[in-house]
C-alpha cells in the first residue's frame, strides 16, 4: 500500500472532481460515484488505510477526508440535478402522446344551464327568482289573468285538469298573481319553471315544457321601459350586436301586447336560406306587454297609481336555437350522448 | 288566414310588393308567416290571433291596410232589386231557441241558372286553397272570406214544407251531411230544419239533401250568429269542423249578418241570373251594445313614452272604422263598432295607435334603473349540490312529470297518500303525477342501457306532487334531489358525505336501515331528528319493473330539510398546529355490532384529545367464525397546544381498548 500521504489524498479528490466536471449523463455520473463514493470506490479505500495510522494522524487525516468528500458529495448532488434538469427527469421516458387518465365528469343539463343563464342575466338586472307551485287553481291560472270562462283557452281539452278547479298550470303567468297579492309594489321578479299544455310529442312540441315568466309593477313603469328591459337582456344572452324587433300581438292579460324577435346569430340576412330562421332574419324569442288593468284589479293594484310589464319565453326553444339542437324530445330523453355534448 | 294579394288591392289602393305588404301586416300585428305565387295571385298566409276573429275576413285586413297607408277602403256595393212578390213569409221562418241563434237571416233568389263561376271568381278562391264547385257554392265561400261571415245556400224546392226551423236537435236524430257522411246528433246540438227533418248542422255544415245541385233554381240564403260555445262543443263532439264552424266559434260580426247576405245575393244575381223575391226575413233578437272608449292624450303619451300627434291618432283611429263621437284638447272618444269585441278600455285604444303608428317609433333607454335583488340563500346552496355532483361525475337530468302507472307501487316512501293524476293524460298508462323521481331515474338509466351507456350515473332536481288528504287544496310540492349510480352502498353514502360536507352541515347524519319497496338493503338519513332522506340498492323487482338489466344505487334526499340544516354562518377553526399521532387497531366483533357503536364509544371514551376516528377496513374470515367480523380503524390523537406524549396517548389507548373489550366484547387483533 502506498503511503497514504496528503498528495496521494489529494489526487483522489481531483481525480474524482474532475471526472464528475467531466460525466455527460446520469449513467457516466453514477459509474462515477461507483467508483470514488462506493463502498468499494477509491474514497473507502483511502478511509481503511486510517487505521493504520497513529491517533493524532488519524485524526488530522481523518478530519480532511470527510470534508473533502462533502465538497464532493455536494458537487456530486449538483451535477446530478443539472444532468436531470438537462435530460428529463426519468431518461427512460414515457410516450406523452398517450391519453391522460379519465376521470369522470358529470354535466349539467343543457336546458336547465340555459335557464340558469336566463335567469342570471335578469337577476343581474335586479330581478328576484321566485318559484311558483306546478297544480295552480283556476283563479290564479286564468281568472285573475282576464281570462274568463268562455274563453277557447280554459277549455278542459287544452288543459290537463285534475279536478274542475285545479290543474296543472298551462303558464307561470300564475305566479305575478300570487306575487301581487303577497307583496306591494315595486316588483321586480322573474319565475322559472314547468308548464303543462296537452300536445302531441313530436320535434318542435310537448306536453311538458320549461317556461320563464318576468314582471315589473313600479309607478310610471311604460311601454318604454319593456323595450329598453328586454333589449338589453338580449344583448347580453345572444351578443352586443343583437338587434330586436317587437310585434304587436294578443295575450288576454297584457295590452299593448308584443311578440320580441331577435336578429338570427346564423344567417347572414338575405343571403339565400337560412333553416333556422328560414330566411326572415328574424327569431321569436318570448312574449310580452304591459300588464291589463283588470289583473291589477283582480290582485287590488289600482291601475290608475300602478302600470307594469310582463314577459314570457321558453328557455327550451332558446337552448334550441343556440344549440341547433332540431328535436326538442332529446331534452327529455336524457340520453347521455346528448347530455354530454353540453 | 289566407289573404289573396289582388283580391286586398279591390278594396284599398297601396303600391307595396307582396313582400313589403306581409311585413307591413305583420308589423301592425297580423303576422304573415308564408307567402305562395298562385298563378298570377300571391297568397299571403297569415296567424290570426283570437282576440281579432274580424281578421278571418278580407275586408278587416283590408282596414288594417287602410289604416297604414292612410287610403280609404272600397266596400263592395249592391245593385240587385227586389222583386215585391212574397213567397217568404213571417211564418216560413221560425227560431226556437234564441240563445243559441241570436240572428237569422233568410233570402230567396229565383230563377237562378248553376254553372261554373266566372275565372275571376275561381281565380280568388283557389289562391286562397279553396276548390271551386258551381258559381253558388262559390258565391258563398267568397263572401265568407270577404266579411267573415259564414253563409249557406239551400236549395229552397227541397226543403219539406217550405219551412226553416232553426232547433235543438231530437234524440238520435241523424242527418247526412254534405261530406257523404252520416252524423248522429243530440238535443245539445243546434240543427237548421224544415217541417220534417234536419237539413244541416247549424254552423258547422249543410246537408246533403237540400245542397245545391246542377238543376237548382230556387235558392235561400241563409245568414245567421250562432252562439260560439255551442257550435265549439258540437263541431267536438262530431268530431266535424269547417271554415263555418271555425269563424263561428270566434265570433262573427252579428250586426254584420244582413249586410253580407245582401252582398252574396247581389253576387249570385249578377253571376247567375235569378231575380231576388220579396224582403230579407230578419230575426235578430240581439241587443247591439253601445260601448263608447275614451283615450286621453296625457295616458298614450305616459303609457308609450312618445308623443303621437293628435291629427294622427285621429287619422288612425277613424281609418280602423273607430268613429270619433267627441274630441276635444284633452283626448277622443270613440264608439266601438260591433266587429271589435276586444276593444273594452282605454288601453286597448292605446294598443291600437301604437301598433298602426308603430311599435318601432319607441325609443329604447340606454340602460335601465338599478336594484339589488332580494339575496337568494337557496339558490346559492342549490349551485353547490350541482357542483357537488357534477364533480362526482353525474349528469344532470330533465324527466317527465307524469310517470308510468306500472312503477306506483315504488314511490310510497314519502307519502302513501295515492298519487295524483289528470283527467285527460296524454297517455293512458302514464297518467300519474309522480310522488317521488327514483323511478323516473331508474327508467332514463334504462334507457341509457340500451342505449349503450353502462354505469350511468344520473341526477335530478325537480318537484315531486304529494296529496296531503283528500282536500286538494293540500297539495305539496317538495323539491327532490335524486340520483344513482353504478357504485356500492358506501360509495354512495360517500357521494352524500361530499354533498353534507359541500354544504357545511356540521351535523352528524344518522342512518338506520327501512324498508321500501324499490330498494334493498336502504338506510334512511336523519338531520337534526328529522329524516331528510333514503339510500339503497334498487330492488330486484323494481329492475324488472323498469326493463333494468342493472341494480343500481339509488339516493333521494328531500332538498329543504337538507338545506335547513346548513349553518347561516360559516366559522373559521384554530388550525391544531402541533403534529397528530395515528394509531391503528384493529377489532373483531360479532356481526351484529355496528360501526356506529364502535365509534361512539371510542369517541366517547377518547375524549377531546381524540380528534378522529378513521375507518378503513371491514373484514370477514372463515377461520374468525360465522357470526365474527373484523373492523380496523386508525385514531388520530392530537392536542391543539402541545406534542402529546407517547405516555398519555398510551393511556388514552387502553382506555379505549378496554372499553371495547367490556363492552363491545371484542377481541383486539394484532
Amino acid at each position: 500500500m502506498a503511503d497514504a500521504n496528503q498528495d496521494s489524498i489529494q489526487v483522489v479528490f481531483q481525480d474524482a472532481e474532475a471526472a464528475v466536471d467531466a460525466a455527460d449523463s446520469l449513467s457516466a455520473l453514477e459509474e462515477v460515484r461507483i467508483l470514488f463514493l462506493g463502498r468499494k470506490g477509491r474514497i473507502a479505500d483511502l478511509m481503511k488505510e486510517l487505521k493504520s495510522l497513529d491517533e493524532q494522524e488519524r485524526k488530522a487525516r481523518g478530519k480532511l477526508l470527510n470534508d473533502r468528500k462533502r465538497i464532493l458529495s455536494s458537487k456530486f448532488d449538483d451535477k446530478k440535478l443539472a444532468l436531470e434538469q438537462a435530460t428529463g427527469v426519468d431518461e427512460t421516458g414515457e410516450d406523452v402522446t398517450l391519453p391522460g387518465t379519465q376521470f369522470r365528469r358529470g354535466r349539467r343539463h343543457v336546458l336547465l344551464r340555459v335557464m340558469d343563464e336566463i335567469v342570471g342575466v335578469f337577476n343581474q338586472m335586479g330581478f328576484d327568482v321566485v318559484e311558483g307551485p306546478e297544480i295552480e287553481d283556476v283563479f290564479h291560472n286564468f281568472e285573475a289573468l282576464n281570462i274568463p270562462k268562455s274563453h277557447i283557452a280554459r277549455s278542459p281539452e287544452e288543459n290537463f285538469f285534475i279536478t274542475d278547479d285545479y290543474l296543472l298550470r298551462s303558464q307561470t303567468s300564475p305566479m305575478q298573481i300570487r306575487i301581487m297579492e303577497q307583496s306591494q309594489p315595486p316588483i321586480r321578479v322573474v319565475v322559472p319553471g314547468r308548464v303543462y299544455r296537452p300536445d302531441t310529442v313530436d320535434a318542435t312540441h310537448h306536453f311538458m315544457f320549461h317556461q320563464l315568466e318576468g314582471l315589473m309593477v313600479d309607478k310610471g313603469i311604460n311601454f318604454a321601459d319593456l323595450i329598453s328591459c328586454l333589449t338589453l337582456w338580449a344583448q347580453r344572452m345572444f351578443g352586443e350586436h343583437t338587434k330586436v324587433r317587437f310585434r304587436p300581438h294578443y295575450f288576454p292579460f297584457t295590452e299593448p301586447s308584443a311578440e320580441m324577435d331577435v336578429s338570427c346569430p346564423f344567417c347572414k340576412k338575405g343571403n339565400g336560406s337560412c333553416s333556422v330562421c328560414g330566411s326572415t332574419g328574424w327569431l321569436e324569442i318570448m312574449g310580452c306587454g304591459m300588464v291589463h288593468p283588470n289583473v291589477f284589479r283582480a290582485v287590488g293594484y289600482d291601475p290608475e297609481v300602478y302600470s307594469g310589464f310582463a314577459f314570457g319565453m321558453g328557455p327550451g326553444r332558446i337552448a334550441m336555437l343556440r344549440y341547433g339542437i332540431r328535436d326538442l324530445r332529446h331534452f327529455i330523453e336524457n340520453n347521455i350522448s346528448f347530455l354530454e355534448q353540453f | 288566414m289566407k289573404y289573396s294579394y289582388q283580391w286586398l288591392k279591390e278594396y284599398v289602393d297601396f303600391s307595396w310588393a307582396p313582400e313589403e305588404l306581409a311585413n307591413r301586416m305583420t308589423m301592425a300585428g297580423l303576422e304573415v308567416g308564408t307567402l305562395d305565387k298562385v298563378g298570377d295571385d300571391v297568397c299571403l298566409d297569415a296567424e290570426v290571433t283570437s282576440n281579432r276573429p274580424d281578421w278571418n275576413g278580407h275586408l278587416s285586413a283590408a282596414r288594417e291596410i287602410s289604416a297604414l297607408t292612410g287610403n280609404y277602403i272600397q266596400k263592395p256595393e249592391q245593385t240587385f232589386a227586389r222583386v215585391s212578390e212574397n213567397i217568404l213569409s213571417s211564418g216560413s221562418v221560425t227560431v226556437e231557441d234564441a240563445k243559441l241563434c241570436p240572428r237569422y237571416t233568410a233570402q230567396l233568389i229565383r230563377g237562378v241558372t248553376i254553372k261554373e263561376s266566372p275565372a275571376w271568381l275561381q281565380q280568388r278562391l283557389l289562391t286562397i286553397g279553396l276548390r271551386p264547385i258551381n258559381v253558388v257554392v262559390d258565391v258563398t265561400n267568397y263572401v265568407m272570406h270577404e266579411y267573415n261571415q259564414p253563409l249557406h245556400a239551400f236549395d229552397y224546392e227541397k226543403l219539406n214544407g217550405s219551412k226553416i226551423i232553426v232547433r235543438r236537435a231530437n234524440k238520435e236524430e241523424t242527418i247526412t251531411a254534405i261530406d257523404e257522411k252520416e252524423y248522429r246528433l243530440d238535443p245539445e246540438m243546434l240543427v237548421i230544419a224544415d217541417a220534417d227533418r234536419a237539413v244541416a248542422i247549424a254552423g258547422v255544415m249543410g246537408g246533403a239533401a237540400t245542397e245545391i245541385s246542377q238543376n237548382s233554381t230556387m235558392v235561400l240564403m241563409e245568414s245567421a250568429a250562432f252562439h260560439p260555445l255551442n257550435i265549439r262543443k258540437t263541431s267536438k263532439q262530431l268530431g266535424l269542423s269547417s271554415d263555418s264552424s271555425y269563424r263561428f266559434e270566434r265570433g262573427v260580426d252579428v250586426q254584420a249578418v244582413l249586410e253580407a247576405s245582401n252582398r252574396a245575393v247581389d253576387l249570385i244575381v249578377s253571376l247567375a241570373g235569378g231575380e231576388v223575391v220579396g224582403e230579407a226575413i230578419d230575426i235578430n233578437t240581439s241587443k247591439p251594445e253601445e260601448k263608447i272608449i275614451t283615450l286621453s292624450y296625457r295616458g298614450l303619451r305616459r303609457a308609450l313614452s312618445l308623443d303621437v300627434g293628435v291629427s294622427t291618432i285621429e287619422q288612425i283611429l277613424s281609418s280602423l272604422d273607430l268613429d270619433i263621437v267627441d274630441s276635444h284638447r284633452e283626448g277622443v272618444s270613440i264608439k266601438v263598432p260591433s266587429f271589435r269585441p276586444d276593444l273594452n278600455l282605454e288601453v286597448d285604444l292605446i294598443e291600437e295607435v301604437a301598433r298602426i303608428h308603430g311599435y318601432d317609433k319607441i325609443e329604447t333607454k340606454a340602460s335601465f334603473s338599478v336594484r339589488v335583488p332580494r339575496a337568494n340563500p337557496t339558490a346559492d346552496k342549490m349551485q353547490i349540490v350541482h357542483n357537488v355532483l357534477t364533480g362526482a361525475g353525474f349528469y344532470e337530468c330533465m324527466s317527465d312529470s307524469f310517470l308510468l302507472n306500472s312503477m306506483d307501487q315504488y314511490q310510497n316512501m314519502w307519502n302513501d297518500m295515492p298519487a295524483l293524476s289528470v283527467r285527460n293524460p296524454v297517455r293512458q298508462e302514464q297518467a300519474l303525477l309522480r310522488k317521488s323521481l327514483l323511478p323516473s331515474l331508474l327508467l332514463l338509466c334504462k334507457n341509457n342501457e340500451n342505449a349503450g351507456h353502462r354505469d350511468a350515473r344520473l341526477y335530478e332536481v325537480a318537484h315531486a306532487y304529494h296529496a296531503g288528504d283528500k282536500e286538494i287544496s293540500k297539495i305539496q310540492e317538495p323539491e327532490l334531489l335524486s340520483f344513482l349510480g353504478d357504485m356500492s352502498f358506501l360509495e354512495m353514502k360517500g357521494v352524500v358525505s361530499a354533498l353534507l360536507d359541500a354544504l357545511h352541515i356540521s351535523v352528524t347524519p344518522v342512518f338506520e336501515p327501512v324498508r321500501h319497496a324499490i330498494f334493498t338493503n336502504a338506510a334512511s338519513m336523519s338531520l337534526d331528528g328529522h329524516c331528510v332522506g333514503f339510500l339503497g340498492e334498487t330492488s330486484k323487482p323494481a329492475a324488472k319493473q323498469a326493463g333494468l338489466k342493472s341494480k343500481p344505487m339509488l339516493c333521494e334526499l328531500r332538498i329543504h330539510d337538507l338545506f335547513a340544516s346548513v349553518p347561516d354562518v360559516l366559522q373559521y377553526q384554530d388550525i391544531f398546529r402541533f403534529p397528530p399521532v395515528l394509531r391503528d387497531l384493529a377489532i373483531l366483533v360479532d356481526d351484529n355490532v355496528r360501526w356506529q357503536d364502535v365509534q361512539d364509544l371510542v369517541k366517547k371514551t377518547g375524549g377531546e384529545l381524540l380528534r378522529e376516528v378513521r375507518f378503513f377496513d371491514l373484514y370477514r374470515d372463515d377461520k374468525m367464525g360465522a357470526d365474527k367480523k373484523s373492523l380496523a380503524f386508525s385514531l388520530v390523537y392530537q392536542a391543539p397546544d402541545r406534542t402529546l406524549t407517547t405516555a398519555e396517548i398510551d393511556k388514552l389507548q387502553n382506555a379505549i381498548v378496554s372499553s371495547l373489550k367490556k363492552k363491545l366484547s371484542a377481541a383486539i387483533r394484532d
